[in-house]
């Protein structure tokens, strides 16, 4: 397997050029300058690596993400830095002779490959709500993470769940963690998850041949350390108490903080505020609309997104925190006089033993 | 009135007089903020740039700063009160002795007394409901410092608060739902300080036993003598 | 007889499987069996949330059409509750979904479909120099198709990204393909079939034509999808509300998410899209399409001959409801309606024309499970989907186990898709369809054409000039669906740069208005209320029909592009579009079907969306 620099060199790329992109790379990977230099000779030493790429239960906007990235271009990441060897929606081949192809590679690298996991497995109906090649997703996925160096779950769904696995999940899908034990996992989670930080990650594990540092929960501490909240833009409206009410409204012309119409930045740990979409365009929150949470664990169960508080999570309660402690307390303070008066009119000095 | 046979019986030692007060003060002072912080219900600061503006008004920004000195506050107050415990015996009235077959017997006498079907009580110092409710509202207190902290450390998610209490995160099913547990624990606190603050002046209007002046001087008049008594003498 | 088995079948979105019983003589498949392989229930996870919140739930159905089934679930809702969105909000949704239609078909010609026409091991043997000369030729031979697409803002000073017709350019890719072959590691080129017979019909150097443009297109994709971003916060997945849009407009305020430098963007990437499409897309597809056809592919069709069917597209101005037939009256692109024996010649076709009230009536459009892993009360009846129903029931195959499959059972159930007809009969929808339907209702005079459904027939029939043949003829064919994608994605363009004119002239006028918040609190909604949501998927028609009950979602009912097409065969023997391909198509070698693949593909399946 060659390395980087020789693929640069193929490629015509002088030695400055290369210099300034592993330069632009450890920036890129919020590494200090003083990492250039490791960084430089882990691309002139590193081979490129195989991935297989699955698929589960999902939606593919994890792998449309994957191609949107800018730096570095998907096209560089998938011809020049990994060999993906697998993937049901680039793969040229398909049927049993992917099948064998994929069993092959296995072979051929085991210990060495990485496994990138879209999607997840559901347990329900023996697995087959979700069938590869005739066969449960589920024995797929345990067979392909046997052989791997280290498995990367894209997105919420591998990470999480997501929606399938919102209420009342009728396929019980899980998140890969539930049924890959052995194996590091890394959880890049998001509906989908930024471009920059999914090709960030496959940079990491390829320059530096290691995992990325991780967090308690698996998530690279470079993309998932900060809440959208504590890099949001929007932050100093938030501070100052100057927040949008309704959608359009004079806030909402004002860029004004969203907090009232639900938004999610204050317990989202994602990159949206820092990095952003399509290398710092734009996210949601810029766009106006509050952040739903994506890249956190059941954050469709924890709506109406509209709404600061969910409702009580009792049946039949159609109301917030507020309002119930509002109206239990009023109760209490009402219940409170009432026993007052009643044992007012029913006392009796105590009478101990008596 | 039988006045001679009041018996004044000194309970609570001035330290803990002192943390209740601090303690009543820091929750009240943190329930108001949470609420705001929860439902900023008014604007803070119109017509001045953002980035100034928590200087001139009542802020997000001031209010939230109001509510972290009051949980920090709360949280010393809260190690004090622990610590004062070990060393006087008037001080540890919150623990209910479970493993007295006694306290059960009384525990159901009171809550058949607070529901009119007995019409007395024996006299306590420190009955087993109330010694019940209290140190269940020690535990909540301890939640709402462990979910608060753990909220407000994990803006650094390296630093001491997040390593001290981050774990309580996945525990609770992420962040949005620690906020959420927060939210609903900060009214139970409330609620219970509603029929606290009932149950303490109905026994002193009823029962008269100075309970309110209790959290002052820490004297309280008996007509007999509690029957744990032992608990503080 | 043999029954050739492919699956997972690739470059596509989900988990499909199809099964063909071929004649090994003859190479013609007699029977085509399609079956998606998964299910999430979406439908059912949707029952009981807020309607506000659908959206989101409902555009997770799929990641590659994102955005199409929140634009279906905010116009199910909006038209359940009554509500009228301003007209930003409606030229920026059809922006979005502009960009959407763009992006989605290049994407699906270089990256899912060009590999069933092109074989980067034949590029290997082109000859960069001639490539080269060949690019300039085919921008002379094709190019003016470039000219139908008009341009209201016409503010490009000359294109940014054209096809570099020089020998370096086409050598570096060849010389990229070169060192992936010899380093072994074949990567997403390895094991297909690159030795079918059909890898020969085009000469080297459009192979390498190709090839170069998949990779390079490969870079370029992402910034056709940038209006998303702007105007959604995101892509894939934007962000919309009922009611509207959430990017309010200003210009007095610099922290607006809409200003004079946002838009730029958006017009910059409108122009990129131009490019794209006019320069690179619809030249190769030309090129290669007529090869193909001239050596005499003209199978494929199916269904597509028999009956398609389409819902339109583009509202020109807001309108109050869809139910209520305003939609219908506002859309330019009038796809919607139902043609049948379209291949008998565009005057001998049957046109019926669909508008709101027959989303409404239960007996026009139904879906049926007699051979999906569903069950209904009574399964040789349809369901309207207001009263749909989504109960799975797997059954397993005809041969192997449950969680072994060997073959499925066509007689029984056999697939995660139901399937959804038009008074009981199977339909085909994607662009397609949409071509068909408007081609025949202009040309027979059923509507009065709109400058987008004059666009599309000068486009038709422009290029039945160029392959001189008759619509009826190259249109019902694989070659035909690929290209009327392609020049769908030209009027996709065309689109939004008359509705960023119509934005601009708007905010010009002083409305900045993006969303309509007058029904927003659940307590200003109806008791009960029910809604149907109607858009033109790139994959074909798609709806949703909500009910809402004091202030919930009652039912949900999504019937998907992808569903019609692949969906399973329906209790009066009806079969869908993807098995009827099938059927219509030829096999050289019966153990490497490309022909079957490559018609699968023309229709771009979505699995996720079809089962949902
Ligand atoms: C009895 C004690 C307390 C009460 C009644 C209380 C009440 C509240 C309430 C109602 C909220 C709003 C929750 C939401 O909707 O997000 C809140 C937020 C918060 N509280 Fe407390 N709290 C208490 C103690 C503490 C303590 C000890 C801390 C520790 C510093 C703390 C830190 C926080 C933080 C960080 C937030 C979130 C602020 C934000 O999101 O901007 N709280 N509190
Ligand atoms: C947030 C509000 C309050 C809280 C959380 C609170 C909490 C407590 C706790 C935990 C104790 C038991 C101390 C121990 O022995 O461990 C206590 C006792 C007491 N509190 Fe409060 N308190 C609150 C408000 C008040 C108010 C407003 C009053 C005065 C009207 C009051 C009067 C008393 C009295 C008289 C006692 C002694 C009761 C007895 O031992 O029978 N408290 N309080
Ligand atoms: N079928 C389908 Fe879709 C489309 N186009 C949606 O409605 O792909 Ni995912
Ligand atoms: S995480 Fe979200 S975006 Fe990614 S596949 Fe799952 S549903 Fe799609
Ligand atoms: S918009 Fe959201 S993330 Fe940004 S400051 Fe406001 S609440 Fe926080
Ligand atoms: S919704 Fe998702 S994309 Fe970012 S702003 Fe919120 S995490
Ligand atoms: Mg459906």
């Amino acid at each position: 397997m060659e390395t980087f620099w020789e693929t640069f060199k193929r490629h015509g790329v002088n030695r400055r050029d290369f210099l300034r992109f592993a330069t632009l790379m450890t920036g890129i990977m919020g590494l200090s300058p003083s990492m250039i230099p490791q960084v430089v000779k882990a691309m002139e030493t590193k081979p490129r690596v195989p991935v297989l790429w699955i698929h589960g239960l999902e939606c593919t906007c994890c792998s449309e993400s994957f191609i949107r990235s800018a730096t570095p271009l998907a096209s560089d990441v998938l011809l020049s830095m990994i060999s993906l060897e697998y993937d049901d929606t680039l793969s040229a081949a398909a049927g049993e002779d992917l099948e064998k192809h994929r069993k092959e590679i296995i072979k051929k690298y085991w210990g060495n490959y990485i496994l990138a996991v879209e999607g997840n497995p559901p347990l329900g109906e023996d697995g087959m709500y979700c069938i590869v090649n005739g066969e449960p997703f589920l024995k797929h996925l345990k067979e392909s993470a046997e052989g791997a160096k280290a498995v990367i779950a894209w997105g919420s769904c591998a990470s999480w769940g997501c929606v399938q696995a919102a209420k009342p999940n009728p396929t019980t899908a899980v998140s890969i963690d539930k049924v890959i034990k052995d194996k590091p996992i890394i959880k890049v989670p998001g509906c989908p998850p930024i471009a920059e930080v999914m090709t960030g990650v496959i940079m990491h594990l390829v320059l530096f041949d290691s995992i990325p540092p991780l967090d308690s929960q698996g998530r690279p501490k470079q993309f998932y350390g900060n809440r959208i909240h504590d890099t949001c833009y929007r932050r100093a409206f938030f501070n100052a108490g100057q927040f949008v009410e309704r959608f359009d409204d004079e806030g909402a012309k004002k860029g004004w903080c969203l907090y009232k119409v639900g938004c999610r930045g204050p317990t989202t740990y994602n990159s949206c505020g820092n990095i952003r979409w399509y290398n710092g365009l734009s996210y949601p929150i810029q766009a106006g609309h509050g952040c739903i949470g994506c890249s956190e664990e059941n954050f469709w169960d924890n709506g109406p997104f509209y709404q600061r508080l969910t409702t009580i999570p009792v049946p039949s309660v159609e109301a917030n925190a507020d309002k119930v402690g509002m109206a239990v307390a009023a109760a209490a303070a009402a219940g409170a006089v009432a026993h007052g008066v009643i044992s007012k009119i029913r006392s009796k000095p105590n009478k101990g033993g008596e | 009135m039988r006045e001679e046979t009041v018996k004044r019986i000194y309970i609570f030692s001035p330290s803990l007089r002192i943390w209740h007060w601090v303690n009543f003060l820091s929750i009240l002072t943190l329930f108001l903020t949470g609420l705001y912080i929860g439902n900023p219900f008014f604007i803070g600061s119109v017509g001045h740039e953002a980035t100034y503006a928590y200087a001139r008004n009542l802020t997000m920004d001031f209010i939230r700063l109001i509510h972290f000195s009051a949980g920090y506050v709360l949280l010393f107050s809260f190690l004090f009160r622990l610590f004062i415990a070990f060393f006087y015996k008037g001080d540890r009235l919150f623990i209910p002795k479970v493993w007295r077959a006694n306290f059960w017997k009384g525990l159901v006498e009171m809550v058949l007394h607070y529901i009119f079907i007995k019409p007395w009580h024996r006299t306590y110092v420190r009955n087993p409901l109330a010694r019940l409710a209290y140190l269940l509202l020690y535990l909540a207190l301890a939640f709402m410092i462990i979910t608060g902290f753990a909220m407000y450390g994990l803006s650094d998610p390296s630093g001491f608060w997040a390593k001290l209490f981050g774990w309580v995160v996945p525990l609770l099913g992420g962040e949005f739902m620690v906020h959420m547990w927060h939210h609903w624990f900060a009214w139970l606190i409330i609620i219970f300080a509603i029929v606290h603050v009932y149950l303490v002046i109905r026994f002193d209007v009823i029962e008269k036993e100075g309970e309110v002046s209790s959290m002052f001087n820490g004297m309280k008049n008996f007509k007999e003598t509690p029957v744990d008594v032992e608990d503080v003498a | 007889m043999a029954r050739v088995v492919v699956d997972p079948v690739t470059r596509i979105e989900g988990h499909l499987r199809i099964e063909l019983i071929v004649d090994e003589k003859t190479g013609k498949v007699t029977d085509a069996v399609s079956s998606g392989t998964m299910w999430r229930g979406i439908e059912l996870i949707l029952k009981g949330r807020d309607p506000r919140d659908a959206w989101a739930f409902a555009q997770r159905i799929c990641g590659v059409c994102t955005s199409i089934h929140a634009l279906a679930s905010v116009r199910a809702v909006e038209d359940a509750l009554e509500i009228k969105i301003p007209k930003n909000a409606n030229y920026i949704r059809n922006i979005m979904y502009g960009a959407l239609q763009v992006h989605d078909h290049v994407v699906h010609f270089y990256h899912l479909h060009a590999l069933d026409w092109v074989s980067p091991v034949e590029a290997l043997k082109a000859d960069p120099v001639q490539t080269a000369v060949l690019q300039n030729q085919l921008l002379e031979k094709y190019g003016a198709i470039a000219d139908l697409m008009p341009d209201p803002i016409g503010r490009r000073a000359y294109p940014k990204k054209f096809p570099k017709a020089t020998p370096g350019y086409y050598r570096a890719f060849q010389e990229k393909i070169k060192k992936i072959v010899e380093s072994g590691q074949l990567g997403i080129f390895a094991a297909h079939w690159w030795d079918h017979p059909d890898y020969k019909l085009l000469p080297p150097e459009v192979h390498l034509m190709a090839v170069a443009h998949y990779l390079n297109m490969l870079d370029v994709q992402r910034e056709l999808f940038i209006p998303q971003v702007v105007f959604g916060g995101k892509n894939p997945h934007p962000h919309y509300i009922v009611g509207g849009m959430s990017c309010s407009i200003s210009m007095d305020d610099m922290n607006a998410p809409v200003n004079a430098e946002r838009l730029a963007v958006v017009e910059d990437a409108i122009y990129t899209q131009a490019e794209a499409v006019n320069l690179f897309y619809l030249v190769d597809l030309l090129a290669i399409g007529h090869i193909y056809v001239q050596k005499g592919q003209v199978y494929g069709g199916g269904l597509a001959k028999r009956r398609v069917i389409g819902y339109g597209e583009f509202p020109d101005e807001p309108y109050s409801g869809i139910r209520n037939g305003e939609y219908h009256k506002q859309v330019l692109y009038h796809s919607n309606g139902v043609v049948e024996d379209f291949v008998e010649g565009v005057e001998r076709a049957k046109y019926y024309t669909l508008v709101g009230k027959d989303f409404a009536d239960p007996e026009v459009i139904q879906e049926f499970v007699a051979h999906s892993w569903y069950s209904y009360p009574d399964e040789n009846k349809g369901l309207h989907p207001w009263n749909g129903i989504t109960q799975p029931k797997y059954t397993g195959p005809k041969e192997g186990t449950k969680t072994h499959w060997k073959y499925l059972d066509e007689k029984g159930k056999y697939s995660w898709i139901k399937s959804p007809r038009w008074k009981g009969k199977p339909c085909e929808v994607g662009p397609l369809a949409r071509y068909i339907v408007t081609y025949t209702a202009v040309k027979q005079g059923h509507i009065k054409p709109s400058w987008m459904d004059e666009m599309i027939v000068k486009q038709v029939d422009t290029v039945s000039e160029v392959l001189g043949l008759p619509p009826h003829v190259w249109l019902t064919t694989t070659v035909g669906r690929t290209a009327a994608r392609g020049l769908e994605a030209q009027v996709g363009v065309a689109a939004n740069l008359y509705f960023l004119k119509k934005l601009y002239d708007n905010i010009k006028a002083g409305d900045t208005s993006v969303a309509n918040m007058e029904r927003w609190e659940p307590s200003t909604w109806p008791k009960e209320a029910k809604g149907v949501g109607l858009t033109e998927a790139p994959r074909g028609a798609l709806g949703h029909w909500v009910i809402i009950r004091d202030g919930k979602i009652e039912n949900y009912q999504c019937v998907v592009p992808t569903t019609w097409n692949g969906g399973a065969r329906d209790p009066m023997g009806g079969q869908g579009a993807f098995e009827e391909c099938m059927k219509d198509t030829p096999l050289q070698v019966v153990n490497k079907p490309l022909e079957v693949l490559r018609g699968i593909h023309s229709f771009d399946p979505c699995l996720a969306c079809s089962t949902h």
